[in-house]
């Protein structure tokens, strides 16, 4: 130890590098997570946080923002909030506003709107074609909605009392996500504003909560919308494993990579009237590939980039287009930069063994629905 | 060449084309019938005949006869004078709008103030607790108005929820929806409002009605009336509301592009709150504070007296009367001639009289020109 460090909880909790732990076994903290102090790795970054002296206010920042923040499932913009908290620390600069749990762009939004309009207007009885068309015209995408709509169609069925509330409960839970899901430019405040959701206030916003943002955002309560209530009543009574079928409904983060998918396999359940089963063999309908990172995109792409975290800390030569465009985001070396990014490749390497999260976009199972859209893709600002 | 005026060459004319909502509108025959003599117009003839001595008409001026003057909306348009003030425009430079601000026409931020209405109907509707829809109205600090005390207000007008008052509101709070997502505007194409949700053909009806001057924007007021869960909504609303049909006539006329569209629906408000009370609705009151949205009469008689005393000298030769419309050619001074005779049915025959004042009814506004 170069300082003679006491490798103790005390020592570790009075570092700044023990701030960023969330959604790692970590977080739980020194005495419940025994394998801390048999980490070397963590050892080592603690040693050289100590070695800087006083640690910069702004890399504390980027410690408690961007990499405490760090997306564990890698958000549907991968690898944008990696290659953000890269920036940051390039930059020396914190964010205001990371983009990662719960955040959502209105490109994305305006996306689920779509399928929203689908779902709405089978509720309303419409006609597949009917609502074709219009998307046809107005839709965020240019797919052959007259397919994506016959589909669903199709796939929903019969009308039943269960499928209708089931397929309204969906709707509400949607156009939640639609409305709260912050972004720089949509805190809350550009979506559903003739909508009644929830109440506000009794719950914070979980992007507030699971995310850095500087300014407000509001939290809405869906469960406690009077509407909500008698929609899950109601559906309580019905529905077979209510409280399974619940879970679906709630849950399908737009702000994961493959929300769209996810709300596939829920249609097609509601079509069975039944909760979705990890077994289902859902056949695509929806048209949402481009909606989802292509994963053999992203695990090629993410050997690279841990390649070249691990050589920029350490000084060592790495070549490639990754390589070269984390140095550039990177800047000039220094000791505190250093210790940055080694901090955050210890963080990423926890959230590359996620069965449930990022580990499925970066090592995709033979069988899962690719998506296609480009790690290279353009991206919202 | 002196062409004779019968029914066949009128009927040929550009200059038959340009009547939507007045007496002239049923035609060579049918005018009478609403209170004017078309063939007997001594001005009507002398426009028919100015555009006779034209020979060929531009077809940038038969554009403006088919897409503003023709249907140029009858109320006004909550935007007055602007409907006028851009027919004179185009007349001048020659050319149509790319968007012709005129029926089933509203900006984003008129859209925006209905939504905020629409929102507190929605949270009555599903029972939320007042003080859950004020919370979140109070985040919003746009147009500069109190949409918590709206909130208040709209909720003490509707009192208890009663199955026949949800389901008026709940065909309100649809129809309302409907004219935010389908009025157009510069940068609204249909495309920026409700899109997740599904009201009716969103295309609208031209082939059968128009899409007074923005093409393809079909008329969209029958269109919401179609889906078979608003067939149902209305079945039910006309048995359990006394003269439903009526009310519902009511709630599908609050053309959000009319001019006193806000104090409509506040008027229809109030009215659902008292269904079942047994009591006449007090309408008299103000719950959307929107007076600030309907016009001020005083003024808007004003600029219109000075308006069509100007489109009179301009017509007589000074040029500089209207400076837009450039000096006179035999072409623009048809289609002026044209517009002022228009206008003087509508003053005479349509609600545009109660908008310039000539029959002013009604609670006054606050909007000045």
């Amino acid at each position: 130890m170069g300082d003679g460090m006491q490798w103790s909880k005390a020592t570790y909790e009075a570092s700044v590098s023990s701030r960023c732990w969330w959604y790692t076994p970590y977080d739980d903290g020194w005495d419940k997570c025994p394998s801390m102090a048999e980490d070397a790795e963590l050892r080592g970054i603690v040693e050289m946080e100590r070695a800087l002296g006083d640690v910069p206010a702004w890399a504390r920042q980027i410690v408690e923002r961007s990499i405490q923040f760090a997306c564990p499932c890698g958000h549907y913009l991968f690898p944008r909030p990696y290659l953000e908290a890269l920036d940051a620390i390039g930059a020396e600069t914190p964010a205001t506003f990371v983009h990662g749990c719960f955040t959502v762009a209105r490109e994305r939004k305006r996306a689920m709107m779509d399928y929203v309009l689908c779902l709405d207007a089978w509720l309303a009885g419409a006609a597949a074609e009917d609502v074709a068309r219009e998307l046809a015209a107005l839709g965020s995408r240019r797919i052959a909605w007259d397919a994506v709509c016959a589909e669903l169609w199709r796939v929903l069925g019969e009308r039943t009392e269960l499928k209708e509330l089931l397929v309204e409960r969906l709707i509400h839970s949607q156009r939640c996500k639609i409305k709260w899901s912050p972004w720089d430019d949509d805190l809350a405040s550009e979506f559903g504003r003739d909508l009644f959701l929830g109440p506000i206030g009794k719950v914070r916003n979980p992007a507030k909560i699971h995310c850095y943002i500087e300014q407000a955002v509001p939290g809405f309560d869906e469960g406690a919308s009077p509407r909500v209530r008698r929609l899950e009543a109601r559906l309580a009574e019905l529905c077979p494993d209510w409280k399974q079928m619940q879970f679906h409904t709630h849950y399908g983060w737009l702000c994961a990579p493959k929300a769209f998918r996810f709300l596939e396999r829920l249609v097609w359940a509601i079509g069975q009237e039944r909760p979705p089963r990890p077994e289902d063999r859902v056949p695509g309908f929806l048209q949402i590939e481009d909606t989802h990172p292509n994963q053999d995109e992203a695990r090629e792409w993410w050997k690279a980039f841990v390649a070249a975290l691990d050589a920029w800390w350490q000084g060592q030569p790495a070549t490639g287009p990754v390589a070269d465009d984390v140095a550039r985001r990177l800047g000039a070396a220094t000791p505190v930069k250093r210790w940055l990014v080694r901090l955050f490749r210890r963080k990423l390497r926890f959230y590359a063994s996620y069965e449930e999260g990022l580990d499925r976009l970066i090592n995709p199972r033979p069988n899962a629905a690719r998506g296609s859209r480009s790690i290279g893709a353009q991206e919202p600002k | 060449m002196s062409v004779d005026w019968c029914k066949a060459n009128y009927e040929k004319s550009i200059t038959s084309r340009a009547w939507g909502a007045t007496p002239y509108d049923a035609g060579w025959d049918g005018s009478r019938r609403h209170g004017e003599d078309l063939p007997a117009s001594a001005e009507l003839r002398a426009i028919f005949d100015e555009e006779m001595a034209l020979g060929t008409v531009p077809p940038w001026a038969e554009e403006i006869i088919r897409r503003m003057i023709g249907p140029l909306p009858m109320c006004g348009h909550y935007a007055f004078p602007l409907p006028l003030v851009e027919i004179c425009e185009a007349i001048g430079r020659g050319q149509a709008p790319a968007t012709v601000h005129g029926c089933y026409t509203a900006d984003a931020a008129r859209k925006t103030r209905m939504a905020f209405t629409v929102f507190c109907l929605d949270a009555w509707l599903q029972g939320a607790p007042l003080d859950a829809a004020q919370a979140e109205l109070a985040l919003r600090d746009d147009q500069g108005k109190d949409w918590p005390r709206i909130a208040a207000a709209v909720y003490q007008a509707l009192g208890a929820p009663t199955p026949p008052k949800r389901l008026a509101v709940r065909r309100l709070v649809h129809r309302l929806r409907w004219w935010i997502k389908t009025l157009v505007w510069d940068d609204d194409r249909r495309n920026r409002f409700q899109l997740d949700a599904y009201l009716g053909d969103a295309r609208g009806d031209e082939a059968h009605f128009s899409a007074y001057g923005n093409s393809p924007f079909g008329d969209p007021y029958f269109e919401e009336r179609k889906p078979p869960e608003v067939k149902q909504l209305d079945a039910d609303l006309c048995r359990a509301v006394p003269h439903g049909n009526a009310l519902l006539d009511r709630i599908e006329s609050t053309w959000l592009c009319a001019p006193k569209a806000f104090r409509y629906v506040e008027r229809i408000i109030i009215e659902i709150g008292a269904l079942g009370t047994g009591r006449p609705p007090k309408t008299n009151v103000s719950l959307l504070d929107c007076e600030d949205t309907y016009p001020d009469a005083a003024s808007h008689k004003a600029w219109y007296d000075s308006f069509t005393a100007s489109l009179t000298a301009w017509l007589d030769g000074d040029g500089a009367a209207r400076p837009e419309l450039g000096e006179p050619t035999p072409v623009t001074h048809w289609l002026v001639r044209l517009l002022r005779h228009k206008l003087r049915l509508f003053e005479t025959h349509d609600p545009f009289g109660n908008l310039v004042g000539a029959k002013s009814s009604g609670k006054r506004g606050t909007r000045t020109i």
